[in-house]
């Protein structure tokens, strides 16, 4: 299977409220990522959209609904439709989380917490496998925001991407936002999970903002955090240059905002990478 | 059944269901962070629905129908990856929920077939369910279609009547009396309602294909009709 390349650039996700923004001229961002599952459908409207920003900027799909941690497998008419549909945009990569969505019968379309067990780590790298196989590349997987852990636990979350990489041959997308919250809500320090993970494997950073309290919530509805960006910081001197972009999916503001966003996230990845060069 | 997938059956019927005991060695701690799953989860899914039903939570008001929203969302929990079956059924939820206002439900049921593509679609719906009805009368030899015309036949009150050797040999009122007693038992079973023949028309059933009707419901019925046939046929 192909390896993916390091693709070093700032992107933002493709929101509805931006489609007129990005159909109108060049946006200054060097990808777009979407939410595969709203382009997995026969045409209409939504497939034009992608299709035109497609011939302007780089795509990544970015997928909600795989569950790659369900316990009854993974759903072949689901891949067949991703596949379809990476066959048609022909993105950098496809990723997904960590997590679980649905049951046998019932798709909660959230994404919920794995227990990390040996049983769990089996269950998700078959899975991780055999999507592969059916989109013919290998994924990235994001690292999950939680708000609890199983009594069962047998690993940290880092040992268990760490494993799934090992084994698959899958990638990262670190998601520092969820790191840092996860950190706070099960009282783990990021420095341990940022030096416990194959970071040579990360190609993709999500920033994204979160409502504090004593359980830390993964909102994505209000900028990025300082503390993020002090961790964003200390990622970037250790894995260099990656793509790197802003989730923001609730009181989404006009795109200028979310560019000005962005153009942090360049010059902090400048300064950590000029920090790191210097020491 | 493995362990991984007890736990998360189990974790999904505690989303559901807010009395559902914790699972076995949580704590208080749990709960809290297992609060904020229920409220995504449910949140996400009142959020589809007012995305589907924008006119109806108007006419709802904005509290009553968040309620209805939630209450679908755990009667109706979803069971495909795409969100555009989240709003499927939720008519029939307004119809529980608000008896006293009709209106309610006959407009979640206009959104929803504009959701699904407005008349073409419907149409499309009308002509697949009312090719169930044909399709199994074809293949049931005690029963045909009240017009014999296929160019002249409905796609939405589909209407057969019986016929066969058992059928001929009974008199005319007993003949009549046949499609009554097979709505009355499976009204009493709650499998169907309002399908008797009309009145003015040969005793006969009228089965509603319309493009309200889910295709599923209309297989559903055909087999509860097979049994109640032969439940009057051997008296």
């Amino acid at each position: 299977m192909n390896d993916i390349k390091t693709y070093s650039g700032f992107g933002l996700g493709l929101r509805k409220d931006h489609y007129a923004d990005f159909l109108e001229g060049p946006v200054p961002v060097d990808f777009v990522e979407v939410i595969s599952e709203n382009f997995m459908v026969d045409g209409g409207k939504p497939l034009r959209v992608l299709e035109q920003v497609r011939s302007r900027h780089d795509v990544v799909l970015h997928g909600v609904s795989l569950s790659i941690g369900s316990a009854y497998g993974v759903d072949e008419a689901y891949l067949a439709r991703l596949r379809a549909l990476a066959d048609r945009i022909e993105p950098l990569w496809v990723s997904d989380h960590l997590c679980w969505t649905r049951t046998s019968v019932h798709n909660s379309h959230d994404l919920l917490p794995l227990p990390l067990t040996t049983e769990a780590l089996d269950v998700v790298c078959e899975n991780v496998e055999r999507a592969q196989e059916a989109l013919g590349r290998p994924m990235l997987f994001e690292n999950p925001s939680s708000y609890l852990s199983f009594p069962e636990d047998e690993m940290r979350e880092w040992e268990f991407l760490s494993e799934m990489v090992r084994r698959t041959g899958c990638y990262l997308l670190l998601d520092v936002n969820n790191i840092y919250v996860s950190a706070h809500n099960h009282e783990f320090s990021t420095r341990d999970y940022i030096g416990g993970l194959p970071l040579e494997s990360v190609r993709q950073i999500h920033l994204a903002g979160h409502e504090s309290g004593t359980i830390i919530v993964d909102t994505h509805d209000r900028a990025v955090a300082d503390g993020v960006w002090a961790l964003y910081a200390a990622v970037i001197a250790k894995v260099g240059p990656v793509a790197t972009m802003i989730e923001r999916d609730a009181n989404i503001p006009a795109l200028p905002e979310l560019l000005r966003e962005l153009d942090r996230a360049r010059s902090v990845t400048g300064a950590s990478l000029s920090q790191a060069n210097a020491a | 059944m493995s362990g991984l997938a007890r736990r998360q059956q189990e974790f999904l019927a505690a989303l559901l269901d807010e009395e559902a005991p914790l699972p076995a060695g949580w704590q208080v701690r749990h709960a809290r962070g297992l609060a904020i799953y229920r409220n995504n989860y449910r949140g996400g899914l009142i959020d589809t629905l007012r995305d589907t039903y924008p006119r109806t939570e108007v006419l709802a008001g904005e509290a009553a129908f968040a309620r209805a929203a939630a209450h679908h969302c755990i009667t109706h929990p979803p069971s495909s990856w795409t969100l555009d079956q989240v709003g499927a059924g939720f008519s029939a939820t307004c119809a529980e929920l608000f008896r006293d206002d009709p209106d309610v439900a006959e407009l979640a049921a206009l959104e929803w077939a504009k959701s699904i593509g407005g008349l073409p679609a419907m149409i499309e719906r009308a002509n697949a369910n009312a090719k169930v009805l044909t399709d199994w009368i074809e293949a049931t030899p005690y029963v045909r279609n009240m017009v014999d015309d296929p160019a002249k036949r409905t796609n939405t009150g589909v209407c057969f009547v019986f016929q066969g050797e058992w059928f001929d040999s009974l008199s005319e009122d007993e003949q009549a009396a046949v499609p009554g007693k097979i709505y009355k038992m499976l009204e009493a079973e709650g499998v169907g309602y309002d399908f008797n023949g009309y009145r003015d028309a040969p005793p006969s059933l009228r089965i509603w294909c319309g493009g309200t009707v889910e295709q599923e419901d209309l297989k559903r019925l055909l087999p509860w009709i097979e049994w109640a046939y032969e439940q009057v046929k051997n008296g």
